[in-house]
């Protein structure tokens, strides 16, 4: 009679154990490959200009400052959410995109730190997510933001100079 | 009362428990999982300032490999000395993994601002090439500070003039790599490091 709940006592951790051990949300759900792909379409990162398109088509659609929590007090773009991005854990990533189905656009102080977010979320499964083109100055931004319909995208990818061969060389 | 069995299993599922439940970073295939990703991205040291990569590339370091990840036409209209071109749109291709995983050698992804380069680290470090970083800035910068900057002040101190002095032999050594057909490089570097050789009391 003892043997059978001994091996009951055994079996259901272990069961336990299997289910804790499987991928569950640790794992990413589209690959390095997948992401490049969805890069190359650059349709993720929108500007000023298509943001506004956006929000007065999907009145749900959302700005998520991922700067920490004293940047976005001091000033952040209206009707943001604040998505600490500094120690972050899985879990709270999960929390915060839980059920939302309208889109949510990331920005940081520069645009490269939000991408690498969106890629990071992009990976594990998160949808719907965009970049929005902050510029060089996200503060100029956030106080001329009704101003502001800027078509900019990607920036700083731009050359800000040309190259001025030397043609009189010596070795 | 519990059988040695007993005692013995029951402490093995307490400590596989133990370890299932430690966070870990990486995947059975090495690449990162998300709680690996999440430290990654909030570790120091990812980034080189243009700087930093003027010395290395004086210096001709073997430990780092730049890495030009824009597209091959701006790659050829310029880049700085050393660089090989891998476009981001390539860089997950098995064929450079020799290059990106290589423990002995770290490589410095750079674009013209900071976007490419941290597409590239990204994806790069997710797949578990660990020890890539980036050029701060890019090739903007490095326009802005190895190329075109001058000193302004009235007295130099020690430190900004060894800077000065890196800048300068960045800027001649960038412009003429970028100004000779390729012909050429192989002697040229051949000369500069014979020269260089000489001037350190070497004995070639």
């Amino acid at each position: 009679m003892m043997k059978k709940y001994l091996f009951l006592i055994l079996i259901i951790p272990l069961i336990i154990l299997i289910i804790l051990a499987l991928p569950g949300n640790k794992s990413f759900r589209f690959s390095g490959e997948n992401i490049l792909e969805q890069i190359g379409r650059k349709t993720h990162i929108i500007s000023v200009h298509k943001f506004k398109q956006m929000k007065a088509g999907e009145s749900g659609i959302h700005l998520v400052d991922l700067r920490d929590g004293n940047d976005f007090a001091q000033g952040h773009l209206p009707g943001a959410l604040n998505l600490p991005a500094e120690n972050l854990s899985t879990g709270d990533i999960h929390r915060f995109f839980e059920g939302t189905e309208t889109a949510r656009v990331l920005y940081a102080g520069e645009t490269y730190i939000s991408e690498r977010y969106w890629i990071l979320f992009t990976q594990m499964g998160i949808g719907n997510l965009y970049v929005l083109e902050t510029g060089p100055e996200l503060d100029s931004l956030i106080m001329q933001w009704d101003n502001d319909s800027s078509r900019r995208i990607l920036v700083d990818e731009d050359p800000a100079f040309t190259f001025q061969p030397d043609t009189a060389f010596t070795f | 009362m519990f059988s040695i069995r007993f005692q013995v299993s029951a402490i093995l599922v307490l400590l596989a428990g133990f370890l299932i439940l430690l966070p870990e970073s990486r995947q059975s295939s090495g690449e990162l999982n998300v709680h690996g990703m999440l430290e990654a991205m909030n570790e120091s040291g990812q980034s080189l300032s243009v700087d930093q990569v003027a010395r290395m590339v004086v210096n001709e370091d073997t430990t780092m490999l730049l890495v030009d990840v824009r597209d091959p036409d701006a790659y050829r209209a310029v880049h700085i000395p050393g660089a090989i071109n891998i476009p981001v749109s390539d860089i997950l291709n098995p064929d450079w993994s020799g290059y990106l995983n290589d423990p002995e050698v770290r490589p410095v992804f750079y674009s013209n601002g900071n976007t490419l380069s941290s597409e590239a680290w990204m994806l790069c470090t997710q797949k578990g090439y660990a020890g890539s970083m980036i050029m701060q800035d890019g090739m903007n910068e490095w326009y802005r500070e190895v190329m075109e900057s001058t000193f302004t002040g009235d007295r130099i101190n020690a430190a900004e003039n060894a800077r000065f002095e890196v800048r300068y032999r960045a800027r001649d050594f960038f412009t003429r790599m970028n100004s000779m057909p390729d012909s050429l490089k192989t002697t040229f570097l051949e000369v500069k490091r014979k020269k260089e050789a000489e001037l350190v009391g070497g004995c070639e």
